[in-house]
């Protein structure tokens, strides 16, 4: 006799509950993270023999540049991190590339820059959030006491505390 | 500069109330958001629950994990170790400890105290420096410095040497365990009832039990022949006389 197999139940739609209304009518607290919590670091560099020169500040044949970063919020300083972090086995501990983070930090937190007014090859272009390969590329292409000096700048507020 | 009264009641929350344990950061508002600051004219305070052994086993559980670190040279085999993720250590301790704080992002926790993950959300999205800074300072709340280790140890040969006489101006660690040690095992007076034991009872007491103390030390004395009630054994299960005490062997 043949058996007839019960039908499987068909899997329930998962519906999506309705959004909590705290966090739909709560704007966010004057402590947490928007897309407005920039920090800007601000260059200052005069052009000497074909190369450029970092400047104390504004003054006659110095140039001013800007970089906007949005400052991190705790799970995204824990992510990058993590994602910075080896283990190293002849120690047997942990240790955070300083260079892979810094690389990380400026990939996704950095938002715009003025180097770009004057060379659309500089223009930063975003993916999600992230930095394009281009993008990237743009910024490892500036002359290396520039990128130093952003890198410092942007540091002494990610991990100084400003 | 903390007075003597916040002192005081830093100290009474403390013992009163050994399940939480409150952190204070210095801040200031800079570049538009708030940071931590020593010299900052600002404060900030959390609450965390305190990290029992059980949370800190839970956390290094699940946070640790299996790397290679080389291999035995008799057969090729690996040899593995296990280590803890300390950047996930940090993400759970917030979400396992982190009870209340006087920023306007609220806390809400399920009944099994975790937090919930919509309030992770946005106590997560808070500047990383100023919530690291909470942690930090738990975590030293936590921590045995490698200083208190030192004088513990100091204290400890101190403490437990055949010479030894007691400890002045013990260290917390010894403190603890004797004053605990000994309330419990004389009186059954566990960690939980001894802050709220009336001071001049527990006065009385410690004065009694290191009476005591003294004439048990009197009577086992180098005069008093009570000599050490132990053997020590070496190699092979025999015992070996400790340094001056002859022990006539079988």
């Amino acid at each position: 006799m043949a058996v007839v197999q019960a039908k499987p139940e068909a899997p329930k739609p998962v519906v999506p509950g309705p959004p909590r209304i705290d966090e739909s009518l709560m704007k966010a607290g004057k402590y947490e993270i928007t897309p407005e919590t920039t920090f800007t670091v601000t260059i200052h560099a005069r052009e000497k023999d074909g190369r450029w020169v970092l400047a104390n500040g504004p003054g006659k044949g110095i140039e001013t540049n800007t970089v906007v970063f949005r400052l991190w919020s705790y799970d995204e300083m824990i992510e990058l991190r993590k994602m910075a972090t080896n283990f190293d086995k002849e120690k047997r501990i942990h240790m955070i590339d300083p260079d892979t983070l810094n690389r990380l930090k400026i990939q996704r937190l950095m938002l715009s820059w003025t180097f770009d007014k004057d060379n659309p090859r500089l223009r930063l272009w975003h993916v999600n959030g992230v930095l394009t390969d281009e993008a990237w590329r743009a910024f490892a292409v500036l002359q290396p006491n520039l990128s130093s000096f952003i890198i410092d700048e942007m540091n002494r507020v990610y991990e100084f505390n400003g | 500069m903390i007075t003597a009264e916040q002192n005081a009641r830093k100290q009474c929350a403390e013992l009163y109330d050994p399940d939480r344990v409150t952190v204070r950061v210095r801040t200031s508002w800079r570049l538009g958001f708030c940071l931590p600051d020593e010299k900052g004219d600002g404060e900030e305070t959390a609450v965390f629950t305190t990290m029992t052994f059980a949370d800190s086993y839970a956390i290094d559980r699940a946070t640790s994990y299996e790397v290679e670190i080389g291999k035995k040279i008799s057969n090729g085999e690996k040899v593995m170790s296990r280590v803890t993720d300390f950047n996930e250590y940090k993400r759970l301790l917030v979400k396992r400890n982190l009870l209340s704080w006087t920023l306007d992002v609220p806390i809400e926790r399920d009944r099994s105290g975790w937090m919930t993950p919509e309030s992770y959300k946005r106590v997560s999205n808070v500047p990383g420096p100023l919530l690291e800074a909470f942690v930090r300072k738990f975590e030293e709340s936590v921590e045995v410095s490698e200083e208190e280790e030192q004088q513990i140890s100091r204290q400890s040969s101190l403490l437990f040497g055949k010479s030894g006489h007691g400890v002045a101006d013990a260290c917390e660690a010894v403190s603890k365990f004797c004053t605990l040690g000994n309330f419990s095992e004389k009186f059954g007076v566990n960690r939980e009832l001894l802050p709220r034991m009336p001071y001049k009872e527990f006065l009385l007491l410690k004065i009694m039990i290191s009476k005591e103390s003294d004439a048990l030390r009197s009577q086992q004395g180098p005069k008093g022949g009570g000599g050490p009630s132990s053997k020590i054994v070496g190699p092979g299960g025999r015992s070996r006389p400790s340094r001056g005490v002859v022990i006539p062997l079988p």
